[in-house]
């Protein structure tokens, strides 16, 4: 394997305090990428531009695209006609959103850009001078560190003019050196929804074109859609609950059973400061304005929904009274021909799925008043 | 050095969590889209094509993109590729046109974005074609109006096989879960069936008597999405890191605006159907509870409908109420463990 080239990675931490955020849609573009490059057998190597917003020191990655690479003697490059024109199409639909470095795959399984990059990575510079680079390995194995990290580095770039005596055959290129930076993931409401749909639901994977599609939907929406989402909201809750509890499982783990020889200081002093200065965040500071508040909340919701009942018995007294003004209609006609309309009368009564003889006979002699006798005979929603 | 950089990128894309079987969707054949493009089985029957398989970008992009829009109706096309009875949907890119107004007028713009956006794909070796269209309605639900039914028709006249895409991102984030439909308008002449009503949806009354104009035009497809053994992987990977924000998040708060919109439109629909059932009461003597039996049945609908409506708003307010809920439970209660671990 090449050189992962430690070298390249500057020894000084990060000065610019960028904080990186990196969205799921961008990860997923990259995924695509990579899958349909595979599948498709496409040769040369994978760039792409990575995009989003950047407010001061905070950099939010976006979104991303790939990008054309040529290669002439041996030197890969990037199209840069065909670049700038899909920038400027990018822009135009996308207008909030600016370049902010590039990606790449990697098979160094710390993430660190590797030597063949920094060509690609200078004529980066000329877009955003403080671009930064993405480096994502692909392989099954490759989260490194454990603790389900992403398998992936992001890096900034700087100018580092020491190191004069390693820089021989390629002195410039080697004053470029990159500076690890720290990310978090971050997701946008509808984003989250789209892919906590795409993570959960679904089909998973992509083999089936056409078959045994059918039989998978029709059991899902015989539940009802609106219990089916009831159950995958209360789903993702009890997941992410199971989630919240291994963690803090791991912690109290930690605490009750430290390391003999080096307890980790810096770990534990951020333990106490999550316990001592930032839980308590979580009470609010006007207790009962806010538990005010929140029954408030609680009573709108509990009004909505017996607004939504009475609504449903509205119709249900609405449907037991046409009923009944169906029987009583016939009653009355019955009446009137003094018993001999019975010839016509079973396919009204059937209607209502009544077909007994004594009850209708107990009912017609009644059927002049008594509003109540009717409700005895419906098993009703009520 | 420098002279191996192209091997060394070479041998980085020599990937093992792509399997060409498991992943096969994401293959492209230029023969066989010419060959089945060429026998245009949908020619022959109006109700050949049946599913829509989207992929986990194209659907992440679609949603983000309408949620973006806010209230405004945004708009996009859809590349992929067909297969037996089947769209699959493999990218999506917005169009910088908006709104139902100016649809028709931003044709113009719209195709030369197009043109341009489709010939730098293929350049990057991305071949598929253009299938279809999407675009949101806020806050109205996923069915097509009678312009989208124009629009929709013409297309397939003339670039079939096409396809139209509608999502609501309003409903996507009150109920939880990607609120999206696929449909195939008929050819003019042909009528469907209009008894196929499907999943009864809420329809706004503004919307309404252009939602029942048109629904015997066109026919659902079923959609599904489809993500690569990578992306699961991947997937997996994030939920480590984004399960905070599903305990975090309070829908009742963000969806206020919303909720309150869909209530008023229910106050009106209830207005309405009031005022129907009592006009066809008043003329056969009888009150609301207790109608004729001949009443009108158009009434009857109405007040079901009304039904339905004010359940799923309950449903959804409830559905919220349960994540505050959950999220004091869980929360809530912290203090008093500190403070009895500090007497202690």
């Amino acid at each position: 394997m090449a050189e992962t080239d430690d070298s390249l990675i500057s020894t000084h931490p990060s000065t610019s305090g960028l904080q990186i955020a990196l969205h799921p849609l961008a990860l997923l573009t990259i995924s695509d990428y990579i899958t349909r490059h595979t599948l498709r057998k496409q040769t040369g190597p994978m760039v792409g531009a990575l995009l989003g917003t950047q407010e001061g020191r905070d950099i939010a990655i976006e979104h991303a695209y790939e990008i054309i690479t040529l290669v002439d003697k041996d030197q890969v490059r990037i199209d840069e006609e065909w670049f700038e024109n899909k920038l400027r199409l990018f822009k135009e639909t996308h207008p909030t959103l600016d370049l902010l470095g590039w990606f790449t795959t990697t098979t160094s399984p710390t993430f660190a850009p590797a030597l063949y990059m920094v060509p690609i990575h200078q004529k980066m510079l000329n877009y955003n001078e403080s671009a930064i680079i993405l480096c994502l390995n692909p392989a099954p194995n490759a989260s490194a560190g454990g603790g389900g990290k992403l398998p992936l580095g992001i890096y900034e770039s700087i100018i580092e003019t020491e190191d004069a005596a390693t820089a021989g055959a390629v002195e410039n290129l080697l004053k470029l050196k990159f500076v690890p930076l720290k990310y978090t993931i971050e997701t946008g409401e509808a984003e989250m929804i789209g892919v906590d749909f795409v993570a959960k639901g679904g089909f998973g994977n992509a083999t089936a074109e056409a078959s045994g599609l059918e039989s998978t939907t029709e059991g899902k929406l015989n539940v009802g859609t609106q219990n089916d989402e009831l159950l995958s909201n209360l789903t993702a809750k009890a997941n992410a609950i199971r989630m919240l509890h291994s963690r803090i499982r791991l912690l109290t783990n930690y605490l009750s059973n430290p390391p003999h020889n080096k307890p980790n200081h810096q770990l534990l002093r951020a333990l106490k400061s999550l316990t001592h200065s930032r839980l308590p965040l979580l009470t609010p500071s006007d207790a009962g304005a806010f538990r005010q508040e929140q029954l408030a909340e609680q009573s709108d919701v509990h009004l909505v929904a017996l607004l939504g009942v009475l609504t449903r018995s509205i119709e249900e007294a609405r449907g037991v009274g046409k009923k009944f003004a169906g029987i009583e209609a016939t009653n009355r006609a019955n009446l009137r021909m003094g018993g001999s309309g019975s010839a016509g009368e079973p396919a009204v009564w059937d209607n209502y799925g009544q077909p007994k003889d004594p009850m209708r006979r107990g009912r017609r002699e009644n059927s002049g008043g008594g509003g109540g006798a009717p409700f005895g005979g419906y098993p009703s929603n009520f | 050095m420098e002279s191996s950089a192209r091997k060394q990128f070479d041998f980085e894309n020599n990937i093992t969590l792509v399997d060409p079987t498991k992943d096969g969707i994401y293959a492209y054949d230029d023969a066989e889209q010419k060959a089945l493009s060429e026998k245009r089985p949908w020619r022959e029957n109006p109700n050949y094509f049946k599913r829509v398989r989207i992929s986990a970008v194209a659907l992440l992009k679609m949603v983000m993109h309408a949620r973006s829009g806010g209230s405004i109706e945004i708009m996009g096309l859809m590349q992929g590729k067909i297969a037996h009875e089947t769209f699959i949907v493999t990218d999506a890119f917005p169009l910088p046109v908006e709104g139902t107004e100016t649809r028709v007028n931003a044709q113009e713009q719209a195709y030369e974005y197009m043109g341009a956006y489709v010939d730098s794909q293929k350049a990057e070796k991305r071949p598929e074609n253009i299938v279809g269209w999407y675009h949101s309605h806020p806050g109205y639900g996923c069915w097509l109006s009678g312009i989208d039914v124009n629009t929709q028709m013409n297309q397939q006249k003339f670039t079939d096989p096409f396809l139209a895409v509608v999502i609501d991102p309003d409903r996507t984030i009150s109920a939880g879960k990607v609120d999206i439909g696929a449909f195939r308008t008929y050819p003019e002449g042909h009528k469907g069936k209009s008894d196929e009503e499907g999943e009864y949806q809420t329809i706004p009354l503004a919307k309404i008597e252009d939602f029942g104009a048109h629904t015997n035009q066109y026919y659902t497809l079923e959609v599904s999405h489809f993500k690569s053994s990578l992306d699961t992987h991947l997937l997996d990977l994030l939920w480590n890191k984004y399960w905070v924000s599903t305990l975090s998040q309070s829908p009742l708060f963000t969806n206020r605006d919303y909720s309150t919109k869909q209530m008023v439109d229910l106050s009106q629909k209830i207005h309405k159907t009031e005022h129907s059932l009592l006009s066809g009461a008043k003329s056969t003597r009888s009150s609301l509870l207790a109608p004729s039996a001949t009443g009108k049945p158009q009434a009857e609908g109405q007040l079901d409908k009304v039904v339905k409506d004010s359940n799923k708003i309950a449903s959804e307010e409830i559905t919220g109420l349960f994540s505050s809920v959950v999220k004091d439970r869980v929360f809530g209660g912290v203090d008093v463990v500190t403070s009895t671990r500090k007497q202690s």
